[in-house]
């Protein structure tokens, strides 16, 4: 069954956020750990790019786009690190969807709408968690390397500039994701901390 | 009728026009005659005769309200459907079908109850829900499911009691699912329920399941297998020898953690064994995966 994934109207509903802070941690965690998983999507994009050379792989990882870094996003307050995530992985969003639109629609790439619905519930998560925390998720101004997830389009790039191009993003999105796993996973020991 | 070679414009019509009725309850309708009408069948509404499937009403029934207008009651409706006609004796005699209409009769939907879903790991998610009542009429059941940020696709029930939702349920979020159910006599809304998807998943059964003696020690065999996606799974193992029918039961508490081998011991030597395995989420969430294919294998020697 194509993962057919149509989220309709993006409306703020009044559906329940879980009440658990330690559920949703946990569930952000699990989020995490699958989206920081370069198996999830950098790895069948590489395959199906025929990017899967030493050589093509060094480029990949040369400049990755930059995302905010782990240091960074753990400098920062908890309001402005969710706000920094949901923003992010808003951007993150919108290259998927553009990536999309790139991409052969007749070879299957059922990861990649996949991971859209994976961030789509990340963000769900952020939403949820910031609620609980009584945050506003106020669009943070870019930080100093936070202009993440915007691939250069100065000049129109070539087939395969292109393609690289969306290799390091992904190679970037899912360095993020491993980085904000960590935070979350620095909060859980914390909370865990506390409770003791 | 009022001319020919055009649409034949009736010359009365029943109210309501598409009557649907609670069953047991008191109906009304009436059926008021055109004025031009009342010249061409030199009659007025004291004229008009009342029928449910063809057969005349009792004029116990029949109440005539002005020189156009006639009533009829029913009460304690129960006929799923009755065809009811408006007719008028022309000229006193000749009985004329001036308009007619079906009359519905059922129940507004009950409030579904019992409503769970299941996932069916890389497939689809389903949802399944108790109707109550029979309404006896046409009643849709929509399944709504959102996130706080999202909402996702309706799913429209065929038959009213599940709906295998279009898209893929997303593991690690909570959802909020519930079932509106609406038909000409209401609508309900049934509780929510608030879920997240991975603790519904029904997995895939264990693959690649292999079994292997051991030639020190004729009374194990160890088995292999695989198990679907990325998530920690316990096990139940379940046993038998080739010629019995019974099978025997590896103590759940001694597979309750995530594992992809197992060796099964005080085994009969030179004798063969079959297996089979399901899995479920570690922490028994979600349901029991069907039965991985059977395998099997035989004891060493004893020596």
């Amino acid at each position: 069954l194509a993962l057919s994934l149509l989220f309709l109207s993006v409306a703020r509903t009044t559906r329940r956020c879980p009440s658990s802070f330690p559920q949703l941690l946990s569930q952000l965690q699990s989020q995490a750990n699958i989206t920081g998983d370069t198996g999830s999507l950098l790895e069948p994009y590489i395959r199906l790019q025929n990017l899967n050379t030493p050589t093509l792989r060094a480029a990949c990882a040369e400049f990755p786009v930059t995302f905010p870094s782990e240091d960074t996003l753990r400098a920062l307050s908890k309001p402005r690190f969710l706000s920094t995530v949901q923003a992010t992985l808003g951007r993150v969003l919108q290259q998927l969807s553009a990536l999309a639109q790139r991409f052969p629609k007749t070879r299957a790439f059922p990861e990649l709408e996949k991971t859209r619905g994976n961030v789509q519930g990340i963000r769900n998560n952020v939403f949820c968690i910031a609620q609980l925390l009584n945050h506003s998720l106020e669009t943070p101004k870019p930080t100093q390397a936070s202009s993440g997830a915007s691939l250069s389009t100065a000049t129109t790039p070539s087939i395969f500039q292109t393609k690289l191009d969306s290799c390091r993003f992904l190679w970037g999105y899912h360095g993020f994701m491993g980085s904000v796993g960590k935070v979350f996973q620095e909060w859980r020991d914390g909370s865990n901390r506390s409770r003791r | 009728t009022e001319s020919i070679g055009q649409l034949l414009e009736p010359c009365g019509y029943i109210y309501p026009e598409f009557p649907v009725v609670q069953r047991g309850s008191n109906f009304t309708a009436i059926c008021v005659l055109k004025e031009e009408c009342l010249q061409q069948y030199y009659a007025n509404a004291s004229f008009i005769v009342w029928k449910t499937n063809h057969v005349a009403v009792p004029k116990e029934q029949v109440t005539v309200i002005n020189r156009t207008t006639s009533s009829v009651t029913f009460t304690d409706m129960v006929l799923q459907t009755v065809q009811l006609t408006c007719n008028v004796l022309s000229f006193g005699q000749i009985e004329q079908n001036v308009y007619g209409t079906t009359v519905l009769s059922g129940f507004p939907p009950d409030i579904p109850t019992n409503l769970s879903c299941i996932v069916n790991e890389g497939k689809n998610m389903l949802c399944h829900w108790d109707p109550g009542r029979e309404t006896y009429l046409e009643t849709n059941y929509t399944l709504k499911s959102e996130w706080p940020t999202e909402k996702f696709p309706d799913c429209h029930s065929k038959h009213g009691t599940s709906c295998m939702v279009s898209f893929s349920p997303i593991y690690f979020v909570n959802i909020e699912v519930w079932v509106e159910a609406e038909n000409a006599l209401g609508k309900v809304s049934s509780e929510a329920i608030n879920f997240d998807p991975v603790d519904k998943v029904k997995h895939i059964p264990p693959y690649n399941l292999s079994v292997s003696n051991s030639e020190e020690l004729s009374s194990i065999l160890k088995l292999t297998w695989n198990n679907s996606g990325s998530l920690r799974l316990k096990s139940d193992i379940q046993y038998r020898t080739r010629d019995a029918s019974t099978w025997i039961q590896v103590p759940l508490e001694d597979t309750a953690s995530s594992r992809t081998s197992f060796t099964i011991q005080d085994l009969k030597p030179f004798t063969e064994y079959v297996f089979r395995i399901r899995t479920i989420k570690e922490d028994g969430k979600g349901y029991w995966s069907d039965w991985s294919e059977e395998a099997s294998g035989v004891t060493y020697e004893d020596r």
